[in-house]
């Protein structure tokens, strides 16, 4: 177990170098650079810029002088914001970015397995329907409809949340609603699958004839069961979650990584992309770990070799 | 089974319901937390790239850095004319070249310490500096001796025209008389720093030197830096050691760096702003039906252009560049299409300079334009290429080409095709020449006509046509040199009454400076260049507006 941990946790290495890579050749295959401006500087000011930022200097040099500075930990200074660090933007944005994830998580288990679960316990009554449409509409809402709607109603008409914002706690609950609701309703339709096809098996027919009350089957005997599909799916929901929030934190005016990510693939901020990119690489893969220990833990079928 | 869900503990339902409703007022309540009434709420659209007034290029710097720093003299907004700022006054030598700046003595930096000529010197031995690489260090050009000390021709800054001859009076020599040289000292590229503020956080030419943020930025302005929550808010205070402190209003500003013009609408309208930096477009008639007094409209220093090719052809033929711009109607453009108020624009150079008298505009004439159209060898556009169209992303840019795309095909025959691309991408394509007809703009940062005309120079950054004509070039350098504010004008209009002839671009439409305001805010000035003094400011909140 230790060992296979350890395995995976030195995968990563090499990924990241092939994510860094990749990263910084396509940010600088862009056309266009992070000095290019409408008001166009002097040459002579653009080119102390470049040399401050070594950007006058052979490609394959920039590039090992970049691998080298990572290695260290050292993720260079922001091209468009003088004064900072990418490791300090970074570290300034992520626990936001985390947060917000958090919250949609907590909002996508609530809501996914309280209506998966309820649908299917309850399979083709008006309930069972009444859900199904409300996961359909989750899924098929882009947050960026979502959101407007949702401050639309609860904002601007009646007056209960902030309309955006990030600072006390009201202002997290639209925000964290809007990210999390496709994830809920992903994970309702999973759950409602999940739990289905394992009420219909063998051991819970056996469990129910020797008298054993719905709610303990239900709850002992088929959850555990239905968990299995469900972790393994809320790994890759961790990862998109925590990386995807762009819409959200722009809509809710949300001070994140993922807001920074984008404006600086806009600007060409080309060390403050391949910084962003790094930790979302970091992320997925180590929230893709996770989830596979913890379906490992809940699958004996399953050996982690 | 099916009874599992309603057959639990019915009361322990109940203590969860409770626990959730507690919970949710207890959130609601947090909405509704009070602030400040003496703090204005300020929706500054990007977030600013720094608060160091020499690496700064943008709008949202200027809104904040202009609220922390003030120049030698200030912008009267109503009349765009210079007045007594950090200099209480100023003497200016006949031949226009030897300005002498007599500074406030009351003038403190947020530190306590005074204010004086040695810090404007040091501030711009900073900008034009060649290692920190300052965009805007080109401002400085009209000191003697900048342009080489900024090219890193010498190391010597006793060679630059600014000198502090005590405490109190400094001295500038420029390199040719510039009328607006006054009118300039508003801009941030102009603001004094303090050099032990800056030394002690790095050196004087790293551009990465931390020392403006809260703690360390010192500043001399009407108000301070208190907080900086990077794309959350940048919060300032009324500084107490400013020179006229007890003439501040406000307690504070708070500006929130609100990219998304929605976003930024919605938190108006919820009250939690009382100044947006804009307004979508979509909302402008909504706001001028229901609210028009919350909508604030006024004529703005920015003109919104098309650039043509002419290194290609058939756009390399003037004849072909006068017709496509004289079939443009613009006032269709204006009240059809956009919407918001603009203005037509005939020129390049906007209304609003009170010493410029412009030329005639090109007139909107398709007739005209089919003649000159067929006397170029294209009559009704037959044998021409389809030209390209480009655009950056962008929702008017996109109406507005597709408008502009229709006319000429109508009117000229001529068939365009649209091209849009990520900012930088268009940009890139700009700067290469690979375009034939490309939407730009303009937006002076001095209210003054050579500002737009000079961007047109041979080979200058922002020509980006290909365009060159050795007489525009010599008028415009004519109008460096001139001294005489009639003639000068006189000369600048020549310049762009041959560059509409020429036609490397055709105007569209002037901006307009829209944004919505609360009743709340009084003492706002509206001027063409758009700039808000914080210190003029004051609110008048009812009480429960909240």
């Amino acid at each position: 177990m230790i060992r296979y941990v350890l395995k995976r946790v030195a995968e990563l290495v090499p990924v990241l170098w092939a994510v860094i890579t990749i990263a910084f050749f396509l940010a600088r295959l862009a056309p266009g650079g992070p000095f290019d401006a409408e008001r166009k500087a002097p040459p002579e000011a653009l080119r102390q810029i470049e040399a401050y930022y070594r950007l006058d200097q052979p490609l394959w040099k920039q590039y090992a002088l970049y691998l080298w500075g990572a290695a260290r930990g050292d993720l260079g200074p922001s091209f468009r914001k003088p004064g900072r660090s990418v490791t300090e933007w970074i570290l300034l944005r992520l626990p936001v970015s985390l947060e917000l994830g958090l919250y949609a998580l907590a909002v996508a288990l609530a809501l996914g397995l309280a209506g998966g679960l309820a649908a299917a316990l309850r399979p083709n009554t008006t309930l069972d329907r009444v859900l199904n449409v409300g996961a359909l509409l989750g899924i098929c809402l882009p947050s960026f409809l979502l959101g407007p709607l949702l401050v639309l109603v609860f904002s601007l008409w009646l007056g209960w949340f902030p309309v955006a914002g990030w600072s006390t706690p009201a202002h997290k609950v639209l925000p964290s609603l809007t990210l999390g609701a496709l994830y809920a309703a992903y994970l309702a339709r999973l759950t409602r699958g999940s739990m289905l096809e394992i009420l219909g098996q063998d051991f819970i027919r056996a469990a129910r004839a020797r008298g054993v009350s719905s709610a303990r089957v239900a709850l002992v005997h088929a959850l555990p069961g239905t968990m299995v599909p469900v972790s393994a799916f809320l790994g890759p929901a961790m990862a998109g979650l925590f990386t995807g929030s762009f819409v959200v934190e722009t809509i809710f005016f949300i001070p994140g990584l993922g807001r920074e990510f984008v404006e600086a693939a806009f600007n060409r901020d080309y060390t403050m992309v391949i910084g962003a990119v790094m930790v979302y690489a970091v992320l997925v893969a180590l929230l893709n770990l996770a989830a596979d220990l913890v379906t490992a833990w809940l699958d004996p079928r399953i050996r982690l070799e | 089974m099916s009874r599992f869900w309603i057959g639990g503990d019915v009361r322990r339902c109940e203590v969860v319901l409770a626990v959730w409703l507690v919970s949710l007022l207890w959130l609601v309540g947090c909405a509704s937390a009070s602030r400040d009434p003496e703090v204005l709420q300020v929706g500054n659209g990007a977030e600013p790239a720094a608060l160091d007034p020499h690496l700064v290029s943008g709008v949202s710097e200027h809104r904040i850095l202009s609220a922390l720093f003030e120049g030698l003299a200030a912008m009267d907004p109503a009349t765009l004319e210079p007045e007594p700022a950090a200099a209480v006054r100023w003497e200016v030598s006949p031949d226009g070249l030897v300005y002498r700046f007599y500074l406030d003595p009351e003038g403190r930096w947020s530190d306590g310490t005074p204010v004086t000529a040695g810090d404007f010197v040091y501030a711009w031995r900073r900008m034009l500096s060649p290692a920190l690489g300052s965009e805007y260090a080109y401002m400085l050009h009209c000191l003697a001796g900048a342009r080489a000390f900024n090219k890193g021709q010498t190391a010597d800054f006793s060679t630059v025209g600014a000198r502090a001859l005590s405490d109190t009076v400094l001295e500038v020599r420029l390199e040719h008389p510039t009328p607006y040289f006054l009118k300039m000292q508003h801009h941030f590229a102009w603001y004094p720093v303090k050099a032990t503020a800056v030394e002690a956080a790095g050196t004087i030419d790293d551009r990465n030197n931390p020392w403006a943020r809260p703690g360390t930025l010192v500043s001399n302005g009407p108000f301070r830096l208190v907080e900086w929550q990077p794309n959350d808010q940048i919060r300032v205070e009324r500084n107490p050691y400013y020179r006229r402190a007890g003439s501040v209003r406000l307690s504070g500003i708070v500006f929130y760096p609100v990219d998304n013009q929605q976003t930024e609408e919605r938190l108006f309208r919820a009250g939690l702003l009382d100044l947006t930096s804009t307004v979508p477009r979509h909302k402008i008639p909504v706001y001028r039906q229901r609210m028009p007094d919350r909508l604030q409209s006024h004529p703005y220093l920015g003109t919104y252009f098309y650039r043509f090719n002419v290194t290609r052809p058939p756009l390399d033929d003037p004849r072909v560049r006068r017709a496509l711009a004289m079939a443009l109607d613009r006032q269709e453009m204006a009240e059809r299409v956009l919407k918001g108020g603009e203005t037509p624009a005939d020129r390049l150079v906007p209304d609003g300079l009170a010493d410029y008298l412009p030329p005639a505009g090109i007139p909107f004439d398709p007739e005209g334009a089919r003649r000159l159209l067929a006397e170029a060898g294209y009559p009704d556009g037959r044998g021409l290429r389809p030209l390209d169209l480009l655009f950056n992303t962008s929702e008017a840019h996109r109406l507005i080409a597709e408008a502009a795309q229709r006319m000429w095909q109508e009117r000229l025959g001529v068939r365009v095709t649209l091209r849009n691309q990520d900012w930088k991408v268009y940009l890139a394509s700009m700067d290469a020449l690979d375009y034939d007809i490309a939407r730009s703009a303009w937006i002076a940062d001095v209210p003054d006509a050579v500002n737009f005309l000079e961007c047109f120079l041979t080979g200058g950054g922002n020509n980006r046509t290909g365009w060159s004509s050795a007489a525009y070039d010599r008028l415009i350098w004519e109008a460096y040199r001139e001294a005489d504010p009639v003639h000068r004008s006189a000369l600048l209009a020549e310049a762009e009454a041959l560059l509409l002839e020429e036609a490397p671009i055709v105007p569209v439409y002037f901006y307009r400076w829209t944004f919505l305001m609360q009743p709340a805010v009084h003492g706002l000035i509206p001027n063409p260049l758009g700039f808000i003094r914080w210190a003029d400011l004051w609110l008048e909140r009812k009480e429960h507006t909240r």
